[in-house]
């Protein structure tokens, strides 16, 4: 097999000058009398032939420009402006990197977030993106070019978008050796719908430059492997660096780089090009990974690293095997072969199994989930509370790629029918990656790449296949081949479909990319009875309220979907943000946001906080609102403070808002909050007053005051709510102990010894929680532990120690 | 007996508790030309009369014997204050103001009068020497009053309008020779009325209500110039929305309605900039004689009419090499800075002039111009740069 591979290459070598769209001419050399051997085809032949580069770098230069020009669609219908959430971190890290350079950053422990831990920035961040921009920022104002680092910011990942096109052609070009497969790939990519949801102007987030990184690392590596040259492996593990430093998918390529390797390994084909190729880029692009303070020296121990040092390895020991093959006898190397390769094979097992029951080498919670698609749902809520986590509808898979899902079965066909090494390392990819993007929504992200390449591959495949029986059909009855046999007619039609499901796909994809991804996301838009376009510009009106008009050191609670938008445009402090390092902290606003009025008092007193800020959209029909989002609040809170229980906010056993929901729901800080006052204004002519326009119901708590909140802002349309928290007053809540004094109230009975986070205080005053609660303590709402963070890249807190206590 | 000697200089005092607010005074002779005083520094009558001096320098002289009638107007700025402080949603904002109603001059006063116009009936009046009539309070007649002859009154009454406050407004003023003026004003915007206390109430008060939150600001109006055009309106945060211009050929301006991205309750804050384009042959003129010498003239006050800015910076970017640079503007200014600025391809920096002007108020809407040299020819020499670029890359 290896033999027909090789030669199989050197035919390829041979024509590599006459592929492309002369590659007609190939087969018509010695025809006779046909339409192809007058004289006006074979000068338009030959003008092809001398015409074909060019026009394929315009065809590629056009492609990268339409990547570009597709994606700004929210500048033009919106404006320039940073998208969603985790982009506005983004977006902050770059501004500081820009004024502060990579050595501030480095040490930057950032103080607005994470209230009272913070979060060192400089040790928790893939920075390859950040860095990416203050470079281009720098570039541009050393050649007198100044632009603002904002713009830089939204248009990056566009451009970075017409890269990935390019990337994407040279990989397919390096597999299939044919030109126009990688023009189709280069135009499917560059406008692929999934891809581009994370890369239209303004979505300013790691894969945007990633993804290029990550096709560019393949190009490169299968160039490596191609050639067996230490330059291009090289540049493989420079361009790996890359992709460690852009986002922590890299784990992707440093996974299948070696399952390939295995796949080839165990076809039979092994040798020395790849021999070479691997263990340069390992070698390499561990170290380079290590440098990544984020990843450091995870390279080495955690698990999803595991698979490519075996595979480093078991490489070197089957080479030197082979090496000695050549001094031994045939039987006394087998016998040696099964020995070494069950020793290894065994040792690596149950080194592997050492290690992992030790706990020396662990899976991050997101691995797991991928591995196990039912672990988050079952142990950490917080990861299955994302929505781009959940398992892939099919629905989403046809509206993320299109026709993509019907070309990729023939790519697949194609490599498997003609294999290669690069073909077969183009399918281990797509098979790799449609199981991943299965199980999380947005790892069809790493499937776009994946699917255009051999939507590539397949549709070139497939026209070239019926122009050969076209021009089979045109040719002289005598030298007509039998192998290409099919009628022209079926032929004609066949290429007709296949262009119109390309334009179709085109059509789609456009479509996909102006109304499904180009929504900023802090600008609603909508139209009003008379069709104009109404701009809904709640968060920024109260984010930049928050802004103005408090004191530079509030604290902000709010969910932590809106932390980094609380830093970014307000420029305040949070509680939690998307980085979610830390589990019991958002535990703890989530008990905050599940508890009583007075409960959560006492938590948001303790944790400093001036003001809680709420999503509400039950007045403008905003459905993405934190009554929606509050049943994973109840969960995550649920899950390290027991006495949250996720029943206790059914009512009739449904989640519901109106009067049949439970007590605890209607009296929880997150529905008073939500729903203050909401009882006196009509939503609707005909509904009654407080009707819930999301949840289509009128709510079930109506006139109640607030005691230890009080409204301190609600944006136009009601989305954005704020409240202030009040200080306590005047000896409220303090009961003088002493036997003189009898005010120590009687109807605490309930209320135990020692239950109190103040028992040590040296005073006998004691700090009673309110009347009439539970005798559920919140004492260890306070205490943080990093333990049931969810996710094992969680920070090192620069020295800080974090207090272990539980007192259950 | 000497002879009397006529007089050109005529000076006001200001009470020195008072002069910290005053934002100016003009005096208006019969020449009817406004003349702006100039602050005296002399400690000893400041500290004997309590009083700051003026001097005034008349545009003519005063022969002994002859009647003169001078027309003193007098600004002041936050000389009102709220009472209460703070106020909830639903409550009306109550002002005081203390003041001197004598004549308070350097000079025996034979007869003053003081009518003070307030924004409705008194709740309080320091009732000597007053008589009340609505809104109106006249105090006096006073008769022959000595020199720096002062008393106190105190006024308390209703005022429910928003008291905005711009506490720092910069203007960049970017020429370009290819034909265009750019003018950004970057606004420090603040309502010092009655602070807010309590809840908010979303319910009770929103834009369109009119019976609480009587003194939030809920938006400006500004006239830009007829020709600007290219008008936009954000703040560090983005595009605000919530913005109407149109062009008025009666009044000669764009109108434009402004409204903060939330309405400015008392003691809120809220940032924004307005940008605007004009083309640069309405402002922009050349000598005939010598076609390098160019004059930009360029309205020297506020957009908003009525409010008044604390701060003022206007900065002049001339265009890369415009040399012997000169200004004028009708007023005095507190400071002025030279320094470069560097836009797309300046590599020595533009010059750029940054006049600081204190307490600005509708007087101040004036034009100013600015004088340079410089050779038409240079505005080819980016291009040309540019040119030469993609030339020694693509070549």
């Amino acid at each position: 097999l290896f033999f027909f591979f090789f030669k199989q290459k050197t035919a390829y070598e041979m024509l590599r000058s006459l592929v492309g769209s002369e590659m007609c001419i190939r087969d018509s050399n010695e025809g006779e009398a046909s339409v192809l051997d007058s004289p006006f085809v074979q000068t338009l032949n030959s003008n092809a032939q001398k015409w074909a580069p060019a026009l394929r770098m315009t065809i590629l230069l056009m492609i990268s420009i339409l990547a570009v020009v597709v994606r700004v669609f929210s500048v033009i219908r919106f404006e320039s402006i940073i998208h969603e959430f985790d982009p506005w971190f983004n977006y902050r890290t770059t501004q500081y990197l820009a004024k502060e350079g990579v050595y501030g950053l480095w040490n930057w422990y950032d103080s607005e977030s994470w209230y009272p831990l913070g979060r060192s920035v400089g040790g928790t961040v893939y920075p390859g993106l950040m860095v990416t921009s203050a470079s281009v920022y720098w570039v541009l104002h050393q050649l007198s070019i100044p632009v603002d680092i904002r713009n830089v910011c939204v248009f990056l990942a566009p451009v970075f978008a017409a890269f990935t096109s390019i990337a994407a052609y040279l990989m397919t070009n390096v597999i299939t050796k044919r030109p126009e497969a990688g023009l189709f790939s280069a135009l499917f990519v560059a406008i692929v719908p999934s891809y581009m949801s994370r890369s239209v102007a303004g979505s300013y987030d790691n894969e945007g430059v990633s993804i290029f990184a990550l096709v560019f690392t393949f190009y490169m590596y299968l160039k490596a492997a191609d050639t067996g040259s230490l330059l291009w492996s090289c540049g493989a593990s420079l361009a790996f660096f890359y992709m460690v430093s852009a986002w922590g998918g890299y784990a992707f390529i440093i996974n299948i780089i070696p399952i390939y390797i295995v796949a080839v390994f165990l076809s039979g084909n092994i040798n020395n090009r790849l021999y070479v190729s691997y263990t340069v880029f390992y070698v390499l692009g561990t170290i380079y990974a290590m440098q990544i303070p984020f990843v450091g020296f995870q390279a080495i121990h955690s698990s999803e690293h595991m698979a490519s040092h075996g595979v480093f390895i078991f490489l070197q020991v089957y080479m030197f095997i082979n090496w000695i093959k050549q001094y031994i006898t045939k039987s006394a190397f087998k016998a040696l072969t099964r020995l070494v390769i069950f020793t290894f094979v065994s040792l690596l097992v149950l080194g592997f199994l050492y290690l992992t029951f030790t706990g020396k080498t662990k899976w991050s919670g997101r691995s797991l989930t991928l591995l196990d698609p039912t672990y988050a749902k079952k142990f950490i809520p917080i990861i299955a509370s994302v929505s781009e986590h959940q398992a892939t509808t099919w629905s989403s898979f046809f509206f993320d790629l299109h026709y993509l899902v019907m070309f990729t079965p023939i790519g697949l066909y194609y490599c498997l029918k003609k294999p290669s090494e690069g073909k077969l390392f183009a399918a281990i990819y797509t098979v790799l990656m449609v199981y991943f993007a299965s199980v999380m929504v947005r790892l069809l992200l790493v499937l776009a790449p994946a699917v255009s390449i051999m939507s590539g591959m397949g549709v070139s495949y497939l026209i070239r296949f019926l122009i050969k029986n076209l021009k089979n059909a045109l040719k002289s009855s005598k030298k007509q081949s039998s192998k290409y046999n099919v009628p022209s007619e079926f032929s004609v039609v066949g290429i007709l479909l296949i262009s119109y499901l390309v334009c179709t796909y085109t059509f789609h994809a456009n479509i996909a990319g102006a109304e499904s991804y180009s929504h900023p996301s802090v600008i609603l838009a909508t139209r009003d009875q008379q069709g104009n376009r109404l701009i809904i510009d709640d968060f920024r009106e109260a984010y930049y309220w928050l802004r103005q008009n408090t004191k530079p050191e509030a604290k902000i609670m709010s969910w932590w979907d809106y932390g980094y938008q609380i830093t970014g445009f307000s420029n305040r402090t949070v509680l939690v943000d998307n980085n979610t390092w830390n589990n019991s902290h958002i535990a703890t606003v989530g008990t905050a946001m599940a508890s009583s009025e007075e409960d959560a008092y006492e938590i948001a007193e303790k944790l400093d906080v001036d003001y809680v800020l709420v999503i509400f959209g039950g007045y403008s029909y905003y459905s993405g609102d934190d009554i929606n989002k509050f049943l994973w609040m109840v969960r995550i809170g649920g899950g390290v403070f027991p006495h949250i229980k996720e029943e206790d906010f059914y009512g009739s056993g449904q989640y519901r808002v109106d009067g049949q929901a439970s007590q605890t729901m209607l009296n929880c800080l997150m529905y008073k909050l939500s729903y203050y006052r909401f009882d006196e204004v009509k939503t609707d002519y005909w509904k009654p007053a407080g009707y819930d326009t999301v949840r289509q119901t009128e709510i079930g708590n109506k006139g109640y005051k607030l005691r230890r909140f009080e409204e301190a802002f609600t944006s136009e349309r009601w989305i954005v709510r704020i409240f202030k928290v009040k200080p306590r007053e005047n000896r409220d809540g303090l009961y003088i102990r002493s036997k003189g004094v009898i005010n120590y109230p009687s109807d605490t009975a309930t209320f135990k010894e020692g239950s109190s986070l103040f028992t040590n205080h040296k005073y006998s005053t004691k700090v009673v929680p309110p009347k009439k609660r539970k005798t559920i303590t919140v004492s260890t709402c306070l205490l943080y532990t990093s333990d049931a963070a969810d996710d094992l890249l969680c920070v090192d807190l620069g020295g800080r120690r974090i207090i272990k206590k539980k007192k259950y | 007996m000497k002879k009397k000697k006529a007089l050109n200089t005529y000076y006001i005092a200001v009470p020195r508790e008072y002069d910290q607010f005053l934002a100016l005074i003009l005096v208006r002779d019969k020449n009817n030309k406004d003349i702006v005083p100039v602050r005296i520094q002399d400690n000893s009558v400041q500290a004997q009369y309590n009083a700051t001096i003026y001097k005034v320098d008349l545009t003519h002289y005063v022969e002994s014997n002859q009647e003169e009638q001078l027309i003193i107007t007098e600004t002041y700025f936050n000389r009102m204050s709220a009472l209460p402080k703070k106020i909830t949603i639903f409550e009306d904002q109550n002002v005081e103001i203390y003041d001197n109603p004598h004549f308070f001059s350097p000079y025996p006063t034979e007869k003053s009068q003081t009518t003070y116009k307030l924004a409705s009936s008194p709740i309080f009046y320091t009732e000597e020497d007053a008589t009340a009539k609505g809104g109106n309070i006249e105090y006096g007649p006073y008769r022959n009053d000595g020199a720096f002859t002062r008393s106190k009154i105190r006024l308390h009454f209703e005022n429910t309008r928003p008291f905005p406050v711009f506490k720092n407004v910069t203007r960049v003023i970017e020429v370009s020779h290819w034909g265009n003026i750019a003018i950004e004003d970057f606004y420090k915007l603040a309502n010092e009325g009655a602070e807010l206390t309590g809840e908010y109430n979303k319910v009770d008060f929103n834009k369109y209500t009119q019976h609480t939150g009587k003194n939030s600001l809920k938006n400006l109006k500004a006239k830009l110039p007829y020709n600007s055009w290219g008008v936009y309106y954000k703040d560090e945060v983005g595009n605000i929305s919530t913005s109407r211009a149109f062009r008025d050929s009666a009044s000669n301006s764009v109108d434009m309605t402004i409204e903060p991205r939330f309405a400015l309750l008392g003691g809120w804050k809220s940032n924004f900039y307005i940008g605007y384009n004009l083309p640069a042959k309405y402002t922009l003129f050349v000598e005939k004689a010598d076609p390098t010498n160019y004059y930009l003239r360029q309205n020297s006050g506020l957009i908003f009419k009525g409010i008044m800015a604390e701060e003022f910076t206007i900065k002049v970017i001339l265009p890369e090499g415009a040399t012997e640079i000169n200004y004028q503007f009708p007023f005095p200014l507190n400071e002025v800075s030279e320094e470069k600025s560097f836009s797309y391809f300046d590599f020595e920096g533009r010059p750029t002039f940054v006049f600081k002007i204190k307490n600005v108020v509708d007087y101040h809407d004036q034009t100013f111009t600015v004088n340079y040299k410089f050779s038409q020819n240079s505005i080819i020499r980016e291009p040309l740069m540019i040119l030469a670029i993609f030339a020694a890359v693509f070549i």
